[in-house]
Formats: C-alpha cells, structure tokens, sequence
C-alpha cells in the first residue's frame, strides 16, 4: 500500500515537472512570435503587407489564448505560424515603404476638362508599360513605384479612362500556381493604384500565368523578362 | 531537402519495385497456385514475366497481316507500360510461332519456361466471309492451359482497340481488377494561336482535338463518367471554368465569377465541383454542386490556396497552399475543416493528385538545384518517396485509375512531353512523339 502511493506520488511529480517545461516552451514561442510582430509594426507592414500583418496578429492572438485554455502544444504550433507569417510580412515591407504611402495627402485636381484632359491622356500611354517581379513574389519593387506612383498621379485626373493590368509569370513552376501568382502581382500593382487614391472603376486585373511569355528562352534573363504585370489601356 | 534513392530508370526501379506477388486462393477455381494478385506498393516484387509471341496470320491476305502486326505491337505495348509486368524479349523465345498451334495440346510449355515465361499471350487472326476475326488467349505456362480466352470480330482501324480489350481481361484475370489499356490522357497542346486540350490515346496511336477556339484553354480534369473534360478556358477573355464532351462540342460553363476560376475537379460521387476562385479578391478553394448551385467557401487565408484533389471517398481534399510563405501540400476535411499540412521540406510544392488507392498523394517539388521532379507524400505517416531525377523537369503528376501508375510532363527530351511511369517511379516510358504538352490527366477506366 505504501509503495503504490509512493509510485503515484512520483507519477504526479515527473507529470507537474513535464507541464512546467512545456509551460515554458510556448511562452517562448509566443515571445518570438510577438517580436516578429513587432518588428513588422516598426517596418509599418500593417500598410505595405496587410494580408500577411494582419493573419500574423490574429494568430498570435488565437496562440495567447490556447496559451491560456492551457493546450500548450496547439498555442505552440500556432505561436510558431504566426511568427512565420510575421517574419514574412518584415520580409514584404522594405525600407520606406511606408512613405510612399503618406505621400497620398497631397491634394491635386480630380477632374479635368478639353485639352487637358486629352493631353494627360497621352501622358497616362505614354507612362503605362511593365513592372517586373521577383521570383516567386508578388511584391511591388522599390524601383517601380516611382513609375506607378507617376501612372495612378495621372489616371486620378482622369477618372473617366480606366487601366488593364495583365499578371504574367515566368514558366517555370505549375501552370495553375502560376495562374493564381500572375493575379497576387496584377492585385498587387491594382492595390498599389488604389492606395493613391485611384478609384476601384478605373481598374481591371487578368491573369495568363506563364501562358504568354515575352521571351521564350529560358535563361534566368528570359524568366526574369517574364516575370511581369503589363499596365495598358483597353 | 529530399534525400531519398532515385527510381528513374527501369534496371534498378524493377530491382527495388514494391509489387507483390500473391496467390489469389479465394476465387481462384482450379489450380490457384499458378493464379496471381500483382499489386504495387508492397515487398516481394518481381515483375509477372508474359511471353507475347507475333499474332499468327490464319489467311493469306494483306489486311490480316496488317491487323496481326498491329495486334502484336498493341499487346506488347499494353504489357511493357505496365510495371507489373515484363515483356520479354522476342528475339528469345525458341518456338516458331508461325508453327505453333492455338490450343493447350499443341504448344510446347517446356520450351516457354525455358526461356522465362509465366505467362503466354496468343493470338490469331483470320479473315471469314468478308471480315477479320481475331482469336486471343493467354496461357498459364505452369499449368499449362488457357486462363483467358476470347473471339473478336475487328478490322484494321479496330486491331488495337480489340487488343487492349483483352490485354484489360488479362489483368483482370491475374489481378481482379480492371485493366488500365482503354484508358485517355486529356493534355494541353501548344499551338501558335494558344493552348487547345487534346486527347492521346494511351499507346500513342493516335492524338484527337477536343477543343479548337484558339483561346487559351487550360488544366483538364475528367468528370468521372468519362464523358467529359472540365477546364479553364479565356474563350469569353475572361479565365473562367467550362465543360465540353470529349466528341467535342459546345462548351457549358460551370464557374465565371470575377476573377480566376480554375483547377474544377469532380468529386468521386460526381455530385460536386472543387475549384480555385479569386472572386473574393484572393485565390482561395471552394467547392459548389455540380449544377452549379450551393457555391461555398473552403479556405481563407491572406495566401494562395488553390489546386483542390479529392480523396478518393470523397471526404478530404488535397490542395496547395502557401499561407506559410512558400506553396506547400496540404489536405482539409471537404468541408474545410481541420487542413494539415502534409509537406515541409523544400520551398515549391504543388499540383497534388491524390492517388485512387489512398494512401499517397503525388506531388511537384522543385528541389535545392531548381530542378522540378515528381513526389509522393504518404497521407498518414508523411513520408515522402522521389520518384524522378535527374531527367530534365519532371511535373505536374496524374494518377491512373487503378493508382498503379502515373502520367506527367517531361523536359528530358527538350520540349515539354508526356511520360507515364509507376507509383514508384520506374519503367519510364514516353507517349507523345513530340513536344509542346502540359497538365496531362489521366482517364477513368471507362471513357464513353
């Protein structure tokens, strides 16, 4: 009799010790989590990646309070997906990404009327062509956005003429992957517009994925060639 | 990031091959030791060895001997695809088989296990009052006598199809499962207007249009009748999900929300239609009813989530999503509940079919060299099996009825081509004489 209470004695002492370590594992993960989420903030991904800030934060959220229900091991799988998804959304948000953004205070004219409006027309054609992408990503590069900032300037003054923004990918990869990455960088260039204060009419995405290259070849310079969003008008 | 052997080439896949060898004790009738259950996936391979002498001519006219040569090359053809079987060789076999008779008393089984035989397969072929009969059997070498036996009345056009019939009765027969020979690959051509879905008959005998709208029409996917081929089409400029008979004909459409609509795959009861849409302004999977109604949400999540692939009772989906990041294999309850990532090595994984036996899902993975190859990832333990390599870019994987095999593009030859291979990845073979093809899907066994 006494040496069984000494056995569960002993079971109680390695079970409490275990869910002490464990305890201790997920606040880890949920600190790690919470300063990649901060890191994100400080590099204003709340703006420049919101898909990906906003699903980090909701996370880290859902992991706080299965911390809290006490199911450390789901709280732990999902501390660790937030902080992924976090770093991702660092990854997304370069350096001064956030300006371009505050630049949208500036007032300018919406609407325009005869000659000129003609004339920003032309400006607006001759400011179209093509942006490229990095592999596998749907981020707007720094060297674009001057460009796209030029284009959405000018499509505001003219809120009648509206833009097509074709999504293209290089061939390598699945065809319907492929499909769906050519829209994530035609939404990606439509986002952009739209946070300049671009009206949501104005604009159109498709996607062709890897099914109309502009280079055939298939060097890193023929899929870097490839890898693009074409802004024209209809 | 996959470190596992290769089984790209057929010397070492059919050493290494997981086919299994059984008696088929229970419905076996007289003599079950000669009678055999091939099956892939399990140890103790060795591949049922099938002597398939030329088809003998019964008259003297050019058209038998036409139909003879074809029937031959058919036969061959069926039993080399297959990995559970193995052709051997012609040129090794002792008897003349111009002088051998038909019937069990008159052929020397001797000599057929001299030189390796299991199996014999027979055929003869002659012309009666106008048309050409074809007489097939396949011989148990062991016990001497005839297994499968059958007449058909064929003609030239008919000579192959009238093989792969019985090419499928004599797996039926050693496997009790149906055949795979009168089975279509549904693929993607390039062409200088777009991309136009064809059909390829398995032996590569022949390539017939389905669609010809110089649009761009992509991903097929069969409904499982066999009747009909589901895709993404531009026709109307915009990507949306269509039908169209395989005869041909008008396309019916079945998705044009804004946006993508893509990848439709028919659930195996035929009573629904998962697929990709970014309606929502996000590429996200979704599942609605076959006649178009009850449209309903699956996935939501910042990333892409696309490729649905139904398991094949119907309850779970494979699909591809990269709410991690890179795309990686996932599956989900059919209602969206509970998704489970299934792979997390490497950083490109996508286009999952889920294999109609169950138990693996086949995958494209681009590995630390930026080489595409074929994977398998097992549902429960989450093993993963390569099953090519170093052979060019190898993509876009699609199950056989039967999950013995699987049909998917390659590079190895330059241009982009159709291969089919078994589950394990040996006895390689191509089936298009050229290149310009993408997204095979395989057929279910019956295509009407």
């Amino acid at each position: 009799m006494l040496a069984e209470h000494r056995t569960s004695l002993a079971i109680l002492l390695t079970a409490a010790s275990v869910a002490g370590c464990a305890k201790k594992t997920a606040d880890l993960e949920l600190g790690l989590a919470d300063q990649a989420l901060q890191k994100a903030i400080a590099r204003n991904a709340q703006e420049c990646a919101p898909d990906q800030y906003q699903a980090a934060e909701q996370r880290l959220a859902d992991a706080r309070r299965l911390a809290e229900e006490g199911d450390v091991d789901e709280a732990k799988r999902i501390a660790q997906e937030a902080e992924s998804i976090a770093l991702q959304a660092l990854d997304a948000s370069p350096p001064g990404c956030d300006t371009v953004f505050a630049q949208n205070d500036v007032s300018e004219p919406t609407s325009t009327f005869g000659e000129d409006a003609s004339r920003i027309v032309d400006d607006l054609s001759e400011a179209l062509g093509t942006i490229y992408f990095d592999y596998n990503q749907y981020v707007i590069r720094e060297e674009s956005k001057q460009s796209l900032t030029e284009v959405a300037s000018l499509l505001r003054q003219v809120p009648n003429t509206t833009l097509d923004i074709e999504g293209h990918c290089d061939v390598r990869g699945s065809t319907e992957y492929n499909l769906h990455l050519g829209e994530r960088r035609a939404r990606s260039v439509m986002k952009y517009l739209l946070a300049q204060g671009v009206d949501p009419d104005q604009v159109r995405t498709i996607s062709y994925g890897e099914e109309r290259p502009v280079d055939f070849g298939s060097t890193e310079s023929a899929h870097a060639a490839n890898r693009r969003a074409e802004l024209r008008r209809p | 990031m996959f470190s596992l052997p290769c089984y790209a080439h057929k010397g070492l896949g059919l050493l290494l091959l997981a086919v299994n060898i059984l008696p088929l004790s229970k419905t076996a009738s007289a003599k079950p030791q000669s009678r055999r259950v091939i099956e892939v996936g399990s140890p103790n391979f060795r591949p049922y060895p099938i002597a398939i002498p030329s088809a003998r001519v019964g008259d003297k006219s050019t058209n038998a001997a036409k139909i003879a040569l074809a029937m031959t090359q058919a036969l061959r053809f069926d039993f080399d695809i297959i990995a559970q079987f193995d052709v051997l060789d012609p040129k090794s076999y002792i008897t003349n088989p111009a002088k051998e008779g038909m019937t069990a008393p008159t052929i020397k089984f001797e000599s057929w296990i001299n030189v390796g035989a299991e199996g014999l397969l027979k055929a003869l072929v002659r012309g009666v009052s106008g048309k050409y009969q074809a007489e097939l059997i396949f011989f148990d070498v062991a016990a001497g006598r005839p297994l499968v036996s059958k007449r058909y009345s064929t003609t030239l056009d008919s000579a192959r199809s009238t093989a792969h019939s019985f090419a499928n009765e004599v797996v039926r027969s050693l496997t009790g499962e149906p055949g795979i020979f009168q089975t279509k690959i549904a693929a993607v051509r390039n062409t200088p207007s777009g991309r136009e879905l064809w059909l390829l008959e398995l032996d590569g005998s022949r390539e017939t249009p389905v669609t010809k709208n110089g649009s761009l029409n992509l991903l097929p996917a069969w409904t499982r009748d066999g009747r009909g081929l589901i895709f993404t089409s531009y026709v109307s400029s915009r990507p949306s999900l269509y039908r169209i008979d395989i005869s041909g004909g008008r396309l019916s459409l079945l998705a044009g929300e804004r946006g993508l609509n893509t990848g439709g795959v028919m659930s195996p009861d035929s009573k629904k239609i998962a697929m990709t849409l970014s309606r929502d302004g996000n590429s996200e999977v979704y599942v609605m009813n076959a006649n178009r109604t009850g449209l309903r949400r699956l996935t939501n999540e910042w990333a892409i989530d696309s490729s649905p692939s139904w398991s094949p009772d119907g309850t779970q989906l494979a699909f591809v999503s990269s709410r991690f990041g890179d795309p990686h294999i996932f599956t989900m309850n059919a209602d969206g509940s509970r998704p489970r990532r299934l792979t997390d090595k490497g950083n490109y994984n996508t286009t999952p079919d889920w294999s109609p036996r169950g138990d693996v899902i086949a995958f494209t993975a681009r590995d630390e060299r930026n080489v595409f190859d074929i994977f398998t990832v097992n549902v429960k333990s989450r093993e993963i099996r390569r099953l090519t390599q170093d052979q060019g870019n190898n993509e876009e994987p699609s199950f056989s009825p039967d999950g013995n095999h699987i049909v998917f593009t390659s590079t190895r030859e330059g241009r982009s081509q159709v291969w089919v291979m078994a589950v394990d990845g040996s006895n390689q073979r191509r089936l298009t004489p050229k290149g310009g093809y993408s997204t095979p899907a395989w057929s279910p066994f019956t295509v009407q």
